[in-house]
């Protein structure tokens, strides 16, 4: 926009106006749309005008939406398969068999890996590295942790926002590339805030949209077995992340 | 709470949300649904509508949380964007125009300064007010009228009686108008 006269300014700021106001219909909207996505000083242009006009915005007075709506929301963000699946996980037994069989070969990660503490609050920049990404929430036990991996760097971040383990138990981190093959453990979850796991390339490369991580409630020293043995506390499906 | 507390609150939850904290959407929309519930209700003036747009904006919160930028406005000002935008997609995918009279809409009075907005009494608004002041009376209820209501340049002709390129010319001036007296649109607050 610096190149343009002051004519054309004015002209390309009420078009930024006339879009951030929501006036344009139809073909006209449409094309106003694709500049925004395009052309970085009209972007701007738009956010100074939703600035400029969100002086406005104290007259949407604020009104308690029903109670339900909340439930509703979670319920198709959160719950899409996450009942079914944690039932399967909770059959744990299915899988032992097979797990410990798989152990020496599947899991190439040391229980309790490198871990390089980091601040507690959560650090933008990791996180702009992350693609995958894994919500493990427990409401019913506090358990509130969140695991990011960056393919290309075969690390796995696991932060842990809220909760810990049961006195006298340990939180383990499972993970399975899709439904049906049996978890591989991935480690302990320690006390720590954030933790880095180096994973196994071969296994990072299994780890996409269609897995699964879980958390499960586990003696010291964790599962003896190379599967879940306790409680399986929180499922999460891997999610990609727009950067 | 002051106003930038609240707005640091804010930007954590959504920056949290962008690592898909679910507990972080939870308290979120605790903390701002009434406010964008009370914006689908104003704009699409349908409760039922403004139910269903409101889990569709959620949606979309939690999906694009990780594209919010700190810095460039408020939080606030964000999720309202959000909403207001997505609420005027629905009004401009509706065929037949909107079932509400034009008329009946922009006569709503402005709501009388509860607790809340008293407190909210931000600069933003006491800036915009004394812009809109300066614009003759009918371009700056047609300002509002686009802007809280959600109506369309075609739609604004059709209720002040005026041909649609009249309208756009309007709507155009007096908002270049309101720039140079708003400039880049940044308060005191923003900066604190």
């Amino acid at each position: 926009m610096s190149e343009q006269n002051p004519f054309e300014r004015d002209e390309q700021s009420a078009d930024a106006a006339a879009l951030a106001m929501g006036l344009l219909e139809g073909a006209e909207r449409a094309e106003a749309r694709a500049q925004l996505e395009t052309d970085p000083a009209f972007a701007a242009e738009v956010a100074a005008w939703q600035r400029r006009l969100s002086g406005m915005d104290e007259d949407f007075v604020a009104v308690a939406p029903p109670k339900r709506l909340k439930r509703k929301i979670e319920a198709r963000l959160f719950r899409r398969r996450r009942n079914g699946l944690a039932a399967l996980w909770q059959s744990a037994g299915l899988w032992r068999g097979v797990a410990v069989l798989g152990t020496a070969a599947a899991v190439a990660l040391a229980l309790r890996p490198g871990l390089i503490p980091l601040p507690p609050e959560l650090q933008p920049a990791p996180v702009t590295e992350a693609r995958l990404i894994t919500a493990l929430y427990a409401p019913d036990d506090g358990l509130n942790v969140i695991a990011t991996l960056d393919p290309t760097q075969a690390v796995l971040r696991v932060t842990r926002l809220e909760g810990a383990a049961r006195p006298g138990r340990e939180l383990e981190l499972w993970f399975a590339p899709d439904p049906d093959t049996a978890p591989t453990s991935l480690g302990l979850i320690t006390e720590q805030t954030v933790l880095a796991l180096p994973l196994d390339p071969a296994l990072a490369g299994t780890v996409g949209a269609a897995g699964y991580f879980a958390i499960s409630d586990e003696p010291l020293g964790g599962s003896p077995t190379g599967a879940p043995t306790g409680d399986v506390l929180a499922v999460g499906q891997i999610e990609e992340i727009d950067i | 709470m002051a106003a930038s507390d609240e707005i640091v609150e804010i930007e954590a939850l959504i920056a949290r949300c962008g690592l898909k904290d679910k507990a972080a959407f939870g308290t979120l929309y605790d903390r701002t649904s009434a406010k964008l519930f009370g914006t689908c209700l104003r704009v699409l003036k349908n409760s039922t509508e403004a139910e269903e747009a409101l889990q569709d904006i959620y949606i979309k919160i939690w999906r694009n949380a990780s594209k919010f930028r700190p810095g460039t406005y408020s939080p606030i000002t964000w999720l309202v964007a959000v909403a207001r935008n997505h609420c005027i997609d629905l009004l401009r995918a509706k065929k037949g125009g909107r079932s509400v009279e034009i008329d009946e809409a922009i006569m709503l009075p402005d709501p009388t300064p509860g607790p809340e907005r008293q407190m909210l009494a931000s600069d933003a608004r006491q800036r915009i007010e004394g812009c809109l002041r300066t614009l003759p009376e009918d371009r700056s209820q047609a300002v509002r009228a686009a802007y809280l209501d959600g109506y369309s340049y075609a739609e604004l002709a059709a209720h002040f009686d005026v041909p649609l390129n009249t309208m756009r010319t309007w709507l155009r001036r007096a908002l270049l108008k309101l720039r140079d007296c708003l400039g880049d649109g940044y308060t005191a607050a923003d900066y604190e």
